[in-house]
């Protein structure tokens, strides 16, 4: 008797226990059939920027962005883009939930039906939510609502563009990027070293190696920091016309991918090489990011095959550490003849803005990203400073979520002003706050050698800097895309980092000299039966007729 | 003692020690280390200066750490957290403990309880069907997704059971005889016998609830509401994983190299709790442990 009691009681703690906590969030979005819009000065609809007559309320979801500093009161879900979604196109925005996972988050919430209205995918999510026909059709909601610059940017990239269609229809709307030209990877030379010895500007990639013997006979050593990866390592292979990891299109039209190329064995010979003259750092099977960049930092290593915001991380913590003189600088990666390596660019688009196929407003979302790019693109013409800068700087800029959009020339129009005024002193045709930012912190690195602003300075500011010379590449078309513009398909995915690892293990093998190399046919075979033709097979299935 | 004396007994303590000390070693120092680095300037840990001492000596990194206060708010959810999850484990698992300690004369359906429990052990329903019965249940979001989903720690009641099993059956019969009903023996007589196997999986649920982070991302809808493991995990990312969010943005990369010693000290800090208590319960944690499983 006593027991049955026990368990009544029990399951009543469980019941009020559950009505305790909060009910599901999923109501429907306010029903309203085409809603009411303002009209612009020539007296038509306003679809772009039009405010509704009804209020709106649009559901989402958003990654946590922790470097954002709000000011008091504001968070992830009330801030000051909210506000403005109110004020101006009179949408209210409710976010279901915040998280520091998205992914796992928004799988669970896709496998759970529990989709909000508006949200961001990556490229695999997009493909299977349009598989599982979840998402909407926007190919005539984009075309009538998108602003002309919105449009403007999906021509400058029309194939993350095309990433986002399925048979020419509009699913999800790419949020782009900032533009190719962060994208070209350079050997980076400490330069007081350089200067001290005497040393001519690398003009090959014969004479990166006879730098790196001379830096190492003077200030001991090895000659190069590099990661277990192979990622740094990488870069310097198209110094050899190999493209690692990237997906080529050959002359036969059929995709083939770089790492597994003759070229590729031609790199790895040369490094076997370095390695036995000791210029690779003989610990780098066991170095990860932060353990090759400590060596750099210490200032016991002068050159690195890197990105461009090598100034970011660790170029800060090597101008502290170090002092401004030490400051490494870009070098274009050249062949062993002299003329310069064609360059790499990968699918640059990751992040899509989708619309949930039960959205009773999927305008509303193509509205709040024709705000996003105004913001960003024509704030500083349109808007008082202080009020751009309420929406833009301290990370503020990038706490929309689902509502971003990016100007693929971005980081291109960026620099070509601002080294434009750093060479005139004529400020006057800034019209962004990131122009400003990396204008002045490049002065103040030339004035004060403040370590926090090395990153701008050599990314644009310095008398070499990285997009200087990636801009060179751009404008000369020194490059190929990648020919995997969009998700991979499932069954590359499958294999996960199976297929990777045979060839990272296999190439240091060969760099380390534990294998010779010829046993770079082997690794390419490996690659081939543990699944990398069925790969690529794949890849030529979805992407081969493009 | 005789032995004592003897060269191989030397031999063999001598050994013994240095043994256990460099064991002992390979423990501590890493806590060192996250101790210096967490007191060492930014710049010096990235060149990678620092050892088992400070370099550039500075606090600022537990002010890093202490501000804004989502460190402390996260610590209270933990400790809300981990005083009611216990409390609910403990309550039921004695409360399951007890009946199944008895044979299936005594109570019937024994053996079925049994293997419905032990299932439970061996297998689980994944994780997007676990998340679909706590949305279902209404659960998600609140503090009670935390600890209701997982509310009977089996391995531990099963300890308890075994303990139970083994007192002495006379025990009980006296009490009956008393004229006491099974919840009276429960809370007068056994209760009291079972302290140092409670201490044991008591301990158990705490690190548990203390060390567990990931259903605190999935279930919670807000990061304010994070348990401190959870806040924690999210500082811990690597710069690759963050690189790949900013997606190329580099003031996130520059607010990146501050935190570095700061997350030092976080994970210091968030380490100090269960150091403190450790030493106070593991006096009975071996002896409850044994007990429990060798006389069952």
């Amino acid at each position: 008797m006593k027991k049955k009691f026990i368990a009544i009681v029990m399951a009543c703690c469980l019941i009020a226990l559950t009505a305790c906590s909060k009910g599901g969030n999923n109501e429907a979005t306010t029903p309203s059939a085409d809603p009411g819009q303002a009209v612009n000065e020539s007296g038509e609809v306003d679809y772009a920027f039009g405010k509704y007559d009804e209020p709106v309320t649009i559901h989402t979801v958003r990654a946590e962005y922790a470097s954002a500093q709000f000011p008091e009161g504001d968070d992830m879900t009330n801030n000051v883009w909210t506000r403005a979604y109110k004020e101006r196109f009179n949408i209210e925005v409710v976010t279901d939930w915040v998280t520091d996972e998205y992914d796992t988050k928004l799988n669970l919430a896709i496998s759970s039906n529990e989709l909000p209205d508006v949200f961001h995918v990556n490229a695999a999510q997009l493909q299977q939510l349009i598989e599982a026909d979840m998402i909407m059709d926007m190919t005539e909601v984009f075309d009538k609502y998108a602003s002309d610059r919105v449009k403007g940017y999906m021509e400058a990239d029309r194939s993350s563009y095309e990433s986002g269609m399925r048979d020419g229809k509009l699913y999800g709307i790419p949020q782009l990027h900032w533009g190719f030209i962060d994208q070209p990877d350079f050997v980076w030379i400490r330069n007081d070293w350089k200067e001290a010895l005497g040393l001519p500007d690398p003009q090959s990639i014969d004479d990166v190696k006879n730098i790196a013997l001379k830096f190492m006979e003077a200030y001991g050593g090895y000659g190069m920091a590099v990661d277990q990866t192979l990622d740094y390592l990488n870069a310097l292979a198209i110094a050899w016309d190999a493209h690692p990891d990237l997906w080529i299109k050959g002359d036969d039209g059929k995709i083939v991918y770089g790492s597994v190329q003759p070229e590729m064995k031609d790199a790895l010979a040369a490094w076997a090489e370095w390695f036995k003259l000791g210029i690779i750092d003989p610990e780098f099977p066991v170095k990860d990011f932060s353990a090759m960049n400590s060596n750099v930092v210490a200032g016991k290593v002068g050159i690195q095959p890197y990105w461009q915001w090598w100034g970011y991380n660790p170029g800060v913590d090597v101008v502290t550490n170090l002092g401004k003189e030490a400051v490494f600088y870009p070098y274009k990666i050249k062949k062993a003849d002299g003329s310069d390596a064609t360059q790499s660019i990968f699918f640059a688009n990751g992040v899509y803005t989708v619309v949930n196929k039960k959205s009773k407003h999927p305008e509303a979302a193509v509205k709040l990203l024709n705000f996003y790019a105004y913001m960003l693109d024509e704030g500083v013409a349109h808007e008082s400073p202080e009020t751009v800068s309420a929406f833009i700087d301290k990370d503020i800029a990038h706490v929309t979520g689902a509502f971003k959009i990016i100007n693929p020339n971005t980081d291109y129009e960026q620099f070509s002003r601002v080294s434009e005024a750093l060479k005139s002193g004529d400020t006057s045709a800034f019209t962004t706050s990131g122009m400003w930012q990396k204008y002045n912190n490049s002065v103040e690195f030339m004035k004060n050698g403040t370590p926090a602003a090395t990153g701008d300075y050599l990314q644009q500011g310095s008398p070499k800097n990285a997009y200087g010379l990636s801009k060179e590449i751009i404008d000369n078309k020194q490059y190929i895309e990648t020919a995997l513009w969009g998700a991979p398909p499932e069954e590359l995915s499958d294999y996960g980092s199976t297929l990777d690892d045979i060839l990272t293990e296999g190439f240091t093998k060969i760099i380390m000299g534990a294998e010779s190399i010829d046993y770079f046919d082997t690794v390419v075979s490996n690659w081939r039966t543990a699944g990398g033709d069925a790969a690529t097979e794949a890849v030529n299935e979805l992407y081969g007729s493009k | 003692m005789i032995h004592d004396k003897s060269l191989g007994r030397k031999l063999f303590h001598t050994f013994n020690y240095t043994f256990l000390l460099l064991t002992s070693l390979l423990c501590v120092l890493p806590f060192i280390n996250l101790l210096a680095v967490s007191f060492s300037g930014s710049a010096a840990v990235s060149a990678g200066e620092v050892v088992f001492w400070p370099v550039d000596f500075t606090t600022s990194a537990y002010e890093f750490a202490l501000e804004g206060g989502e460190f402390i708010r996260s610590l209270w959810i933990s400790v809300q957290r981990v005083l009611l999850g216990t409390i609910v484990n403990l309550l039921l698992m004695v409360l399951t403990a007890y009946p199944l300690s008895k044979t299936k004369d005594k109570v019937a359906g024994r053996n079925l309880y049994m293997t419905f429990f032990v299932i439970t052990m061996l297998f689980n329903g994944g994780l997007i069907p676990s998340y679909l019965i706590v949305v279902e249940t209404g659960l998600i979001d609140s503090i009670w997704s935390l600890i209701l989903p997982g509310a009977l720690p089996v391995f531990s009641m099963i300890i308890l059971m075994n303990f139970l099993r083994g007192l002495p059956e006379e025990i009980e019969e006296s009490a009956t005889i008393d004229g006491a009903g099974p919840m009276q023996i429960l809370v007068r007589i056994l209760l009291p016998l079972l302290k140092p196997a409670l201490a044991t999986v008591g301990l158990f649920s705490i690190v548990g609830h203390w060390n567990s982070w990931f259903d605190g991302i999935i279930y919670m809808n807000n990061p304010s509401n994070y348990p401190l493991q959870s806040y924690l995990q999210t500082l811990l990312l690597s710069f690759e994983q963050l690189m790949m969010r900013a997606g190329r943005d580099y003031t996130q990369l520059l607010a990146m190299l501050n935190v570095r010693t700061g997350r030092a000290a976080q994970l210091f800090l968030a380490a100090i709790p269960i150091m403190l208590i450790y030493p106070f319960l593991q006096k009975y944690f071996t002896s409850g442990l044994v007990l429990g499983s060798v006389k069952g």
